[in-house]
């Protein structure tokens, strides 16, 4: 399943997960990996809350980065993809 | 008998064992820990359990055939963990950190000459966790008054930094605990890899890369965690432990400067070492 812009996510209660001078630092417990983001990343993660959407984080990374919406939102879909895939993020829209 | 190891003390309980029995397991503690044994209060306790009927049969093994604690697996269980050999899948005890208990079933043979330093290992670095600590492979080496922690995996160098350290104090060229008390980071050595049984303050963390040269590049934090997290032993599949490991870890790196240092056999490691260190 792909997420949509309409996907409204939350972080997995299994990753631990500590920021550092704003780059942030997972740990997937059941793979026994650590999981580096940079500082979009991190931005991205941070604002992961249960109440926003995909699309919120499109417009929240746009709107903070000094980059295209087309980049940011081929990027942003890449990365939570990348995130869901592994099960560090969940889908709860339903 | 209680046996302390990077400042947390276990005690040993041996309630069904016979007077005999339990002298052959207190000589053989006693080989395997002796600098290591002590009088403190027991922050927790190992209770051995003799199994007096299992079909277990010595497998012709000596000692150690495991080489790290991939070798056992743990299953978690309402609130205990369940440690189990991966090979026979035996069951070899259970660890109960809010009880502050581990069980170690003693299943005879060679139970306890195989599965005793990777149940032990795995109960110092649960109990690790909780008091701010972790275990990690590394080489630990105290210079003019100064801890130095080189964490690395097998091949990084930890050996060949140890061999250039004769006249050092050298704790281990294999594992390290890493513990914070009283607002510092302190490195001890562990009784596993003929390490001494010492302490000291820890002021510097280097990644060791083998090159033709000398040379220290300051790392980011994030980045050093991340080296530190991936280095230490027995990834514990708990999201409590890896909470209060990742913690410790994220902390100490943001105090405990972070380079990663290129070194070679040719150069005078330590006096460049030295160098670097007047420089920050």
């Amino acid at each position: 399943m792909n997420l949509s812009l309409n996907t409204r996510l939350k972080k997995s209660d299994k990753v631990p997960w500590r920021i550092i001078e704003g780059e942030a630092i997972l740990v997937d417990v059941d793979r026994g990996e650590i999981i580096h983001l940079n500082e979009v990343g991190a931005e991205s993660w941070k604002i992961i809350d249960e109440t926003r959407k995909v699309s919120d984080i499109i417009i929240h990374i746009f709107e903070h980065f000094d980059v295209e919406e087309e980049i940011a939102e081929k990027d942003t879909l890449e990365f939570l993809g990348k995130l869901f895939k592994r099960g560090i993020i969940e889908d709860i829209s339903r | 008998m209680k046996v302390k190891i990077a400042g947390l003390c276990f005690k040993i309980l041996t309630d069904n064992y016979s007077k005999r029995e339990k002298g052959v397991l207190f000589n053989y503690i006693d080989s395997q820990y002796g600098f290591f044994i002590s009088d403190n209060k027991e922050n927790f306790v190992i209770r051995f359990k003799k199994n007096r009927h299992s079909s277990r049969k010595a497998t012709g093994f000596s000692v150690e055939p495991y080489k790290n604690n991939d070798d056992i697996k743990v299953i978690k269980r309402n609130n205990r963990f369940f440690v189990l050999d991966s090979y026979s899948s035996d069951n070899i005890g259970f660890i109960d950190v809010a009880n502050s208990i581990c069980e170690f079933n003693d299943h005879g043979n060679d139970t306890l000459q195989i599965l005793g330093i990777p149940f032990f290992r795995l109960c110092l670095q649960f109990f690790l966790a909780k008091y701010k600590g972790f275990l990690v492979h590394a080489c630990g080496v105290i210079y003019k008054g100064k801890g130095y922690l080189f964490p690395g995996r097998a091949g990084s160098g930890k050996t060949t930094i140890a061999n250039m350290s004769k006249n050092l104090l050298v704790f281990s060229d294999e594992s390290i605990c890493i513990r914070y008390v009283n607002n510092s980071y302190i490195m001890y050595g562990v009784p596993w890899h003929n390490d001494q049984n010492t302490h000291g303050k820890l002021g510097y963390i280097l990644f060791p890369v083998k090159s033709k040269n000398v040379s220290f590049k300051k790392i980011k934090p994030s980045t050093s965690a991340c080296y530190i997290y991936d280095n230490i032993y027995y990834n514990i599949p708990d999201s409590t432990n890896a909470t209060n490991t990742l913690e410790t870890i994220t902390e100490m790196v943001q105090t405990v400067p972070c380079y990663k240092m290129k070194f070679s056999l040719r150069d005078p490691l330590w006096e460049k070492i030295g160098n670097m260190s007047n420089d920050t």
